[in-house]
């Protein structure tokens, strides 16, 4: 394997430029800051472990965010027999204000709720303003399936998509 | 109604994971990452806390009797003591404290400005490391080549009776010598002050310094004459942040950072002045 210290560099160069924007999805997806630390570490490790197999240049991003997208879903999977200290805590708050209503709350609240492939989705259209094009490459699926995952999602979140952004 | 997007503050510790994954990441071959070894899975955080407060906690026991003291006046000893390695540096530091007697006010302040100095002087070692170790890579070095640097920051008394308290800070880092500083804290147990030269020689302490150090050179040998890089009169590098510590006869010395008034070959220069 030919080292290729230009190509390193790009891709350094794009993780340092975009560490917040990793981190903050990783974040709203588990709601942990020490997780999206981990998931953050681990999603750069990998990448650039395999950097090799980015043959071209262009599609950067679309492949750094799919290893973070992945990284995601693993770490929920492992987590799930845990129950964090921190989010009990939480819980427990929420149970304590529950007469202080806040709809934006219950929004976000609600979207821990859904299934780790539609929050994604929420995630990355919503929060990170990614077009469908790009979201369908960095999941690995299409436009469409993109589409009626979103819908769904917003079914379940009983939220009407006008009330967030166009799409 | 619209929906705002909530803020999410980033942690401080981002950009020090991102910094060591990319170093990981490049270096690391596949099977052999251990990713949760520097900053704590999600999965074993909780244990990481615990078993870190359980470890921290005899060390930190132990230090605490490793202590320099003259009688209750003052007492200076290693608060904390810690060591960090990773693949660009690996760092030693041993913090002092002091604890006197009858003076919290001049206690809290040293001591907070010792925790303060040597914090800094950690961080930006690490930037320093950090930056040589990107200029080494981004001008075609191997990372297996780089020199991992070492920095250190330790301290030693230099007097410590029932009127002086005299200690200095070392900090070095192999990078380059001209990183090594020193930090002298001359304190007065009798009043509760730090000592200045003013104290000690009155207020011509320049010119009685001058002429002292004036006479030891005149006793250097012609090659250590010609290393030095005096200026006009050695009383215009005196002023009253000269930095000084007192020795166990109670003698004042006066020392200059390398390179301050020497070609570096010299070193450091201490003189000492008689008063």
């Amino acid at each position: 394997m030919k080292l290729d210290y230009s190509k390193d560099k790009m891709i350094i160069d794009f993780i340092k430029d975009h560490q917040e924007y990793f981190y903050r999805i990783a974040f709203r997806y588990v709601k942990n800051q020490d997780q999206a630390l981990d998931i953050v570490q681990e999603a750069i490790v990998k990448a650039l472990q395999k950097r090799y197999t980015l043959r071209n240049i262009e599609f950067l991003k679309t492949w750094f965010y799919r290893i973070l997208v992945n990284e995601c879903f693993t770490t929920m999977k492992k987590s799930k027999k845990l129950l964090f200290l921190g989010s009990y805590q939480d819980f427990e708050n929420s149970l304590q204000t529950r007469d202080q209503y806040h709809e934006e709350d219950d929004l976000y609240q609600a979207m821990d709720l859904l299934d780790p492939k539609l929050k994604m989705i929420v995630i990355l259209r919503f929060f990170e303003d990614m077009k469908l094009e790009e979201i369908a490459k960095i999941t690995k699926t299409n436009v469409s399936t993109v589409k009626s995952r979103l819908y769904k999602a917003l079914k379940l979140l009983k939220v009407n998509m006008e009330d967030l952004y166009e799409i | 109604m619209k929906y705002k997007k909530e803020k999410i503050k980033i942690p401080e510790e981002l950009d020090e994971v991102v910094n060591q994954s990319i170093y990981n990441g490049l270096n690391k071959p596949i099977h052999k990452v251990k990713p949760l070894q520097v900053f704590g899975g999600a999965l074993a955080g909780f244990l990481i806390v615990f078993v870190a407060l359980l470890n921290t906690v005899p060390v930190f026991a132990k230090t605490m009797f490793e202590i320099d003291f003259i009688g209750d006046i003052c007492r200076i000893f290693t608060f904390r003591e810690y060591h960090f390695q990773d693949e660009l540096e690996y760092i030693d530091v041993w913090v002092p404290q002091i604890a006197l007697d009858k003076n919290d006010d001049l206690e809290n302040r040293v001591n907070l400005e010792i925790s303060k100095i040597i914090n800094e002087e950690v961080s930006t070692a690490k930037v320093r490391a950090q930056e040589y170790y990107d200029a080494f890579i981004a001008t075609g070095g191997n990372p297996k080549d780089f020199q991992t640097i070492h920095v250190k920051i330790d301290y030693e008394i230099k007097q410590l009776s029932s009127k002086v308290a005299s200690f200095v800070i070392n900090k070095s880092e192999t990078f380059a010598s001209a990183y090594n500083t020193q930090y002298y804290y001359n304190i007065d147990l009798e009043t509760g002050r730090i000592f200045n030269l003013k104290d000690w020689f009155g207020n011509d302490y320049k010119s009685i310094i001058g002429d002292q150090i004036d006479e030891q050179i005149s006793k250097m040998s012609k090659e250590e004459q010609e290393a030095l890089l005096i200026d006009g009169s050695i009383e215009d590098y005196i002023d009253e942040n000269q930095e000084f510590y007192i020795n166990d006869e109670n003698q004042v010395v006066v020392v200059f950072p390398k390179y301050e008034i020497a070609v570096g070959s010299l070193g450091a220069l201490e003189f000492v002045i008689e008063g």
